[in-house]
């Protein structure tokens, strides 16, 4: 089976491989210099890095008509890219003293374990995909038609194939990016679906790798050269570099470790629901009050009975366990209402490992591995030293801007961007604070981002409407630790010990009096802020009426507060710890000058351990906002909110918990230290080693919980790839999904029939539809247009509702002569179910229609007799009792009633 | 400066550059006014153009585009035209596109203005031997000149509107720059390089890059096999590449190439054709185009070229074994290059043979000048005359086998042999005879070597091969192009357009005339076959004027269009009135493994035994009352 499969579709696997590498290849020239400061200058990075700038390119010709969406014009976006990439190497001034050859050489060692970790995640995500391609389920169908879509069209923007007439609404570009490769690889949709997922899971693990190392290999370089200037290192890797024949030093094993292991966090570790939650209850080896103060959904009690005690146990094994127990896990925090029920839409927690167990190839999929780019460019920029060029600055916004144009809440990267600018400039002053000239500078190096991201992506901002309808202030739902430690254990115990290690090895230098100040004004700008988004929130009718009709359900305000103060009660600790975590930051990164020291610079910190710090920071912040607000969407509460930004926070810890754990095991141990001392290198920073007894004790700790978050990837992975998939004795692996989105074998090959033979960009196909569709759609909806990309009427139109908003309601009305006539499920209603050719050709007309389907859904969905007026035309395509006629056949019938 | 430096090579004795024509071009500016100096050399430069125009520019028009010139021509014809019916189409070739834009907005958009642009640049290609003739010498240009107006590669890629013919201008002018940079160290010179060559890889053709690619293997096998001991050429060209302002020539270039594709912003979307050739080009490393044999280019240029095969490797063996100069043995470099790409390149087209045909014809001008120029010999004093006579001898003595065999094939083909000929007595007779006019060929040899010394009497042989084998060449590339145009069974037309579309574009003029009253605006619904492109190909180009022409996937029953076409199925289509139906076909295809015996017969003259069937048939459905075929109350009441 497995060879066979090989022999199948191994070649689409090595093509998109090969056009990575290429993608990275073009861009490397251009990278090389742009990252001269990363002591890996970039190459784990370089992929990402080609595939976002040719896209970028190839979009925005794409988008002034200057390029067709065609694969040559793909390469030639990436001939552009090289040919400035070369032309930007030659006439660096620095090229001379590092070449980009024999550095590749002497770093042998880096880019062979890069091309080795991203094959090894690549080919291993790849193998999960082909034991079971479905494409079934949640949003699939929708990212899909977004990819057939994006394939299909002539010119940007493309067409959105569920709304016939008008473009994609929503963040595509991850869409182009993957629509890109598939058209130059040729590969059906289904297949390139399958291969975009593992592309994007070992691009994203080889990006945390590449910063890791960085942040090692930096803070390593640090003690090993001059110290004029003392933070930075001198630009280029001269340490790095004299190791001959890419021989793998003391300080390489360290970044390497450092790298796997944040590959290993980013992608491939789980939360802890599995071992704390799902193994006790299958097992029945918890008490009941334990799970019911964990209250994970269906795992808050056992089921039968009372709930008290568990009548049967399953095993440990995920053979026994239901179906889609996995699913459960990104759901492990638990929002009530006053009156203690759980709400109805409740945070979505997912990390990447579960994105890539659900295989949703949805926007915030899409954007990780650009995440990661971005991050390693903010590093970048703090191990500088110094400030950007302005073309490094609009490459800059090319890169992190367009994570708004990958997926909207990426835009908190810009800050992150600003973020590193600030450390950058705090680490240059040495005074441990910003001086009048940096408030300016951060501000205009903020103002030019935005500005240069806003005009850079101004095509897609014109077009583009946002679901966020506002901030709406978080009163009744904090976090409660228990969850917030399943969700982010391991990283809290790595990241507490590192803190409080860092606080230790600051010494006199820990400014916890200006920390308390920031801290105290942050909680204050809090405490205004909530206020004044309640007074705003209160003067909206809609959110007042909520409010008032929540305080007299629970007996007015008095019988209200208590309630709203028990239960802000309980996020106090995981608020608190988030807290204490800004502060141990603030007091490290404005460090104040210690007594003893003669040179007036308080920072003695390196940049790697203040970019971990800011990362951490990050990611508290990300991860505290949704206790005290959230951005309102369709739904209303703070779903979406926890989703994205915790999401955000795993990226941002599992990097610095790599280095953490680097920093607290091996920063400064002897054999190090007597390296360094018989180099002769200047007096280190800050090294403090940590205890050994310290060390024993993280490093175990560390190890148990890293352990139990492994235990996820483990049984998900079974369950999703060989549980799930197919278990009929012939089964056969494949790439291609397709299938699994159409009715039956008959429908599909008819789908592919009509891909085929629809060559239009103008084409239009009529399928069935009905309203509130979404992701639980009981039929089989959207599938036509889905999968080859011709647009359709309407698709899922609870999705073009979120997508387009409120103009939904106006695009999906057809009006005449100021008359409404019908919507367009009543439209494909009509043109399906009518007896009479005219009704049908005025709906072809109408909205242009050059394909009606018939299928399963619309043989089912419909009136027999209306469907029984097609049988006597001639189809386009068919097979079995589907069928796939012209409009121009339907156009040409005679007006009278159908069949007679 | 042609001392000062060892790329400018050696030229050979009778290439010394102290010429009254040089002395003229040098000093051309102390001569008041316009001077033209008549020389029996430009005298010939004139009649080998005025012959390879005629040779290009005869019934030009006349016979069909291919689908793959039509895709070209119908790119460009959409670009200026907006009424075109069908969609927009990316050029595979956008140098030629950029051409074609110019010349139909000019000259209008017929089949022969689609193809001048091609045909022009191949006789320009004829007439570069000039730019190299201070390097080369006066004989071998011309010589090289004569054997590229006789090409049948480059006479049937510019009747063809083969991209390769653009490459190989790209290239020629390239090298010219190249010389020039290396002579005067000017940047001008360099950029000019620069951007023949990035125009070479990104707007010519998709086997661009190997065009450059071969060039560059040419420059160091000459640098790895001349005699270099004190490395003089190594450190010259490590010197140009250290001058070469690659910034400036980059930068240029991609403005210049940007400008070009974008026919100089009149049409942005030119850009993507650039990006269509790189595609183009990776493509072709791991895919054949159907249909095409392995080896086309290298199979092409062995059928259509002998001539240049058999003087290209003498004069390959001459500079190889007796210390060719250092462009000659670039050019050798070059002919193995471009013979490995003819092998392994999937994606050449017969154009491509063209790699063979520069670097063959400048290394059989070697030979050529050598053996046309009088014997001197120690021992024997050779008449002048001596070697032509025999060469005449030994042609006619040849000419005498061919004929025989030529008898031989066709009364082989009509034998009908299944595995072995059985070939009837007169026949055999002539299979005889041939074995006669050869030995009459080595008779002549060893009698003229033993009056007058072997080599007048190589030099005489030569002259016969040379002869026989150009009139076989010239005889070649002059049916192919013109007289088996539409025939698959020439090697070059892999699924040629039959003519029969002239009779079927004129047959339309006429329905239109009668339907319309104009000859142009009559209604046509196509709906094209099954595989065959759909608004694109030979029979898109031959309905291009029609600007009502729609192309469909499916016909309505209520479709009354004065004319419908239609591939030819065995069910007529249900239309909306009565027609009568003309059917055409659109292409003919040959099956090249149904050659065995008659093998002979098809190296001369391209007759088989399978003939060539008329695949891809259309019907042309005529509304019955446009000929006023049915009685007026059948047909449909069209006004």
């Amino acid at each position: 089976m497995f060879f066979d499969w090989i022999a199948r579709e191994g070649g689409a696997v090595l093509g998109w491989w090969l056009l990575t590498l290429l993608a990275g290849a073009a861009v490397y020239p251009l990278f090389y210099r742009l990252t001269s400061a990363l002591p890996s200058r970039g190459y784990p990075l370089a992929r990402a890095a080609g595939l976002m700038l040719i896209g970028f390119v190839y979009w925005l010709l794409n988008i002034f008509q200057l390029l067709r969406n065609t694969p040559g014009s793909t390469v030639l976006a990436g001939v552009m890219v090289l040919g400035v990439g070369l032309v930007s190497y030659a006439t660096w001034p620095q090229r001379q003293q590092m070449p980009i050859v024999p550095w590749l050489r002497r770093n042998g060692s880096l880019v062979l374990t890069t091309e080795a970790l991203f094959a090894i995640l690549f080919v291993a995500w790849v193998i999960v995909r082909a034991l079971n391609p479905s494409l079934v389920a949640t949003e699939k169908p929708m990212e899909m038609a977004f990819l057939s879509g994006v394939r299909r069209s002539a010119t940007f923007p493309p067409n959105d194939p569920w709304m016939s007439g008008y473009a994609i609404s929503y963040y595509h570009f991850g869409y182009i990016l993957m629509g890109t490769l598939a058209n130059l690889s040729g590969v059906t949709n289904g297949t390139a679906f399958n291969l975009a997922l593992p592309l994007l899971f070992a691009l994203t693990g080889t990006g945390a790798f590449g910063i890791a190392y960085d942040l090692v290999a930096a803070r390593v370089r640090n003690n090993l050269t001059p110290q004029l200037p003392r933070r930075f290192a001198e630009r280029g890797s001269e340490n790095q570099d004299s190791e001959a024949g890419g021989e793998v030093s003391p300080v390489h094993r360290g970044a390497l470790g450092a790298g796997i292991l944040a590959a290993v966090f980013a992608v491939v570790m789980g939360n802890l629901g599995t071992v704390l939650v799902e193994i006790p209850y299958q097992t029945c080896t918890a008490p009941a009050a334990y799970l019911q103060w964990m209250a994970i959904e269906d795992r808050d009690a056992y089921p039968p009975g009372d709930g008290s005690t568990c009548a049967t146990a399953n095993s440990a094994s995920p053979e026994h366990w239901n179906f889609w127990w996995w699913f459960r896990y990104s759901r492990v925090v638990r929002d009530y209402d006053l009156g203690g029920k759980p709400i109805g839409a409740q945070p979505i927690t997912e990390f990447p490992q579960f994105s890539f167990v659900l295989s949703d190839m949805h926007p915030h999929v899409l954007a990780l591995p650009f995440a990661m780019l971005s991050i390693g460019l903010a590093l970048n920029l703090v191990l500088g030293g110094r400030r950007l060029d302005p073309w490094e600055v609009l490459l800059y916004a090319i890169f992190v801007g367009g994570m708004v144009f990958l997926n909207s809440w990426d835009g908190v990267y810009l800050v992150l961007l600003v973020g590193a600018e600030a450390l950058r400039r705090l680490i240059h002053n040495g005074m441990g604070r910003f001086a009048s000239g940096d408030w300016r500078g951060i501000a205009g190096f903020g103002l030019a981002l935005l500005a240069l991201t806003a005009i850079l992506y101004l095509p897609f901002f014109l077009s583009f409407r946002s679901q966020v309808q506002g901030v709406v202030v978080n009163i009744l739902w904090p976090t409660q630790f228990q969850q917030f430690f399943v969700m982010f254990g391991p990283f809290i115990v790595i990241l507490g010990a590192y803190l409080v290690a860092e606080a230790w090895r600051a010494g006199p230098r820990f400014n916890a009096p200006f920390a308390r100040q920031v801290i105290g004004i942050g909680v204050g700008f809090l405490v205004v802020a909530f206020l004044v988004l309640t007074i705003w929130a209160w003067l909206r009718p809609d959110t007042r009426q909520a409010a008032l009709q929540v305080v007299d359900q629970s007996g007015g305000l008095l019988g209200v507060l208590p309630l709203v103060l028990a239960r802000r009660v309980q996020g106090l600790l995981t608020e608190g710890l988030l807290i204490l975590a800004l502060f141990v930051v603030v007091a490290r990164l404005f460090a104040r000058p210690a007594p003893d020291d003669d040179e007036q610079d308080a920072i003695s910190y390196a940049p790697s351990t203040a970019f971990t710090l800011l990362l951490i920071a990050a990611g508290a912040v990300l991860t505290l906002v949704p206790d005290f607000a959230y951005l309102q969407d369709g739904f209303g509460v703070r779903i979406n909110t926890i989703f994205k930004l915790y999401y955000q926070g795993w990226l941002l810890w599992s990097v610095a918990s790599a280095f953490a754990v680097w920093s607290i095991l091996a920063e400064g141990v002897p054999k190090l230290k007597r390296k360094r001392a018989s180099a002769r290198a200047v007096e280190p920073l800050d090294e403090r080693f940590v205890p050994a007894q310290a060390r024993r004790l993280f490093a175990i700790s560390a190890v148990i919980l890293v352990g139990m978050g492994l235990v996820y990837p483990v049984y998900a992975i079974y369950s999703r790839a060989i549980k799930e998939g197919d278990q009929s004795p012939g089964k056969v692996m494949t790439l291609d999904g397709g299938e699994s989105l159409a009715a039956s074998p008959d429908d599909y090959k008819v789908i592919q029939c009509l891909a085929n033979v629809a060559r239009s960009d103008k084409d239009v196909v009529a399928e069935a539809t009905q309203p509130n569709i979404a992701y639980n759609v009981t039929g089989i909806y959207g599938r036509v247009s889905g999968l080859t990309g011709i647009p359709t009427l309407l698709g899922w139109d609870n999705h073009e509702r979120q997508w387009r908003g409120s103009a939904f309601d106006t695009l999906n009305v057809y009006y005449e002569n100021g008359q409404r006539v019908e919507t367009r499920q009543e439209a494909i209603a009509r043109l399906y179910n009518t007896v009479l050719w005219p009704e049908a050709q005025a709906v072809i007309k109408r909205y242009g229609i050059t394909y009606v389907y018939v299928g399963p859904t619309e043989r089912r969905d419909f009136d027999p007799s209306g469907i029984a007026k097609f049988d006597g035309l001639t189809p386009v395509c068919s097979s079995g009792n589907v069928a796939v006629y012209s409009a121009a056949a339907i156009e040409g019938q005679a007006p009278t009633t159908a069949g007679g | 400066m042609f001392d000062r430096n060892p790329m400018i090579l050696e030229a050979t004795p009778s290439t010394v550059t102290d010429t009254p024509a040089e002395s003229i071009s040098e000093t051309p500016a102390a001569a008041p006014g316009i001077r033209v100096a008549v020389s029996l050399e430009l005298i010939l430069y004139v009649a080998l153009v005025l012959l390879s125009l005629t040779l290009r520019l005869a019934e030009l028009g006349t016979i069909p585009l291919s689908d793959g010139e039509a895709h070209e021509a119908l790119a460009a014809f959409r670009a200026i035209e907006p009424r075109a019916a069908g969609s927009p189409l990316v050029s595979h070739n956008p140098l030629m596109f950029t051409a074609n834009v110019i010349t139909m907005s000019i000259g209008g958009s017929d089949t022969a203005t689609a193809r001048l642009p091609t045909a022009i640049l191949g006789v320009l290609l004829v007439a570069s031997p000039l730019l190299f003739r201070r390097w080369l010498g006066r004989v071998q240009a011309l010589i090289i000149a004569a054997l590229l107006a006789i090409s049948p590669v480059l006479l049937l890629a510019s009747r063809s509107m083969s991209g390769a013919v653009w490459a190989m201008a790209l290239a020629v002018v390239g090298i010219y720059w190249l010389g020039k940079f290396i002579e005067t160290r000017r940047a001008a010179y360099a950029i000019l390089c620069s951007i023949a060559l990035l125009m070479l890889v990104l707007m010519a053709e998709p086997g661009g890059f190997l065009t450059l690619v071969g060039l560059a293997f040419g420059l160091s096998f000459a640098l790895s096999t001349v005699d270099d001991p004190d490395l003089e050429y190594r450190r010259a060209v490590a010197q140009g590449l250290r001058d070469w302002p690659w910034i400036r020539a980059a930068v240029i270039g991609g403005f210049v190439i940007a400008l070009t594709a974008m026919v100089f912003l009149l049409y942005p979307q030119g850009l993507s054709g650039i990006g269509d050739v790189l595609y183009q080009a990776v493509r072709g490393l791991t895919t054949r185009p159907a249909g095409y044999p392995f080896a086309f280019p290298l199979l092409v240029s062995l059928l259509y070229e002998p001539v240049l095969w058999v003087f290209g490797l003498t004069g390959a063996y001459l500079v190889i074994s007796r210390d060719g100069s250092f462009l000659q043995r670039a050019m050798v470099g070059w002919l193995i290059a471009s013979a490995a790409w003819a092998l392994g390149y999937g994606g050449a087209e017969p154009g491509d043979a063209l790699w063979l045909t520069l670097p063959l014809a400048a290394l059989s001008a070697i030979t050529l000048e050598k053996m046309l120029a009088p014997v001197r010999d120690r021992f024997w004093n050779v008449p002048a005359w001596g070697p032509y006579v025999q060469g005449v001898a030994v042609a006619a003595t040849l000419a005498i086998a061919a004929i025989n065999l030529v008898i031989v094939g066709n009364g082989i083909m009509s034998s009908n042999p299944e595995l072995l000929p059985s070939i009837p007595q007169p026949i055999l007779m002539k299979v005889i005879m041939v074995v006669p006019a050869l030995l009459l060929t080595v008779i002549t040899f060893f009698l003229v070597g033993s009056m007058w010394g072997a080599r007048a009497s190589w030099h005489g042989t030569g002259i016969g091969v040379l002869l026989i084998l150009s009139i076989y060449s010239f005889g070649s590339g002059w049916h192919a192009a013109v007289v088996n145009a539409d025939n698959p069974r020439e090697l070059w037309h892999v699924r040629p357009a039959a003519r029969n579309l002239n009779l079927m574009q004129k047959t339309l003029v006429v329905a239109s005339l009668r339907a319309t009253g104009m000859p142009y605006d009559m209604e046509i619904v196509v709906q094209p076959g099954e595989g065959d492109p759909f608004d694109d190909g030979a029979l898109a180009w031959a309905l291009h004027r029609f600007y009502n022409t729609q192309f469909v996937t499916s016909l309505a029953p209520t479709v009354n269009a004065p004319v419908v076409i239609t591939a030819d199925t065995s069910e007529p289509p249900k239309l909306g009135a009565a027609y009568v139906g003309q059917d055409f076909p659109l292409t003919y295809r040959w099956e090249r493994s149904s050659l065995k015996w008659d093998f002979l017969i098809w190296l001369y003259d391209r007759e088989t035994r399978a003939q060539p069937n008329a695949s891809d048939r259309i019907v042309t459905w005529v509304r019955a009352d446009i000929y006023g075929l049915l009685p007026e109350s059948r047909a449909p009441d069209a006004r």
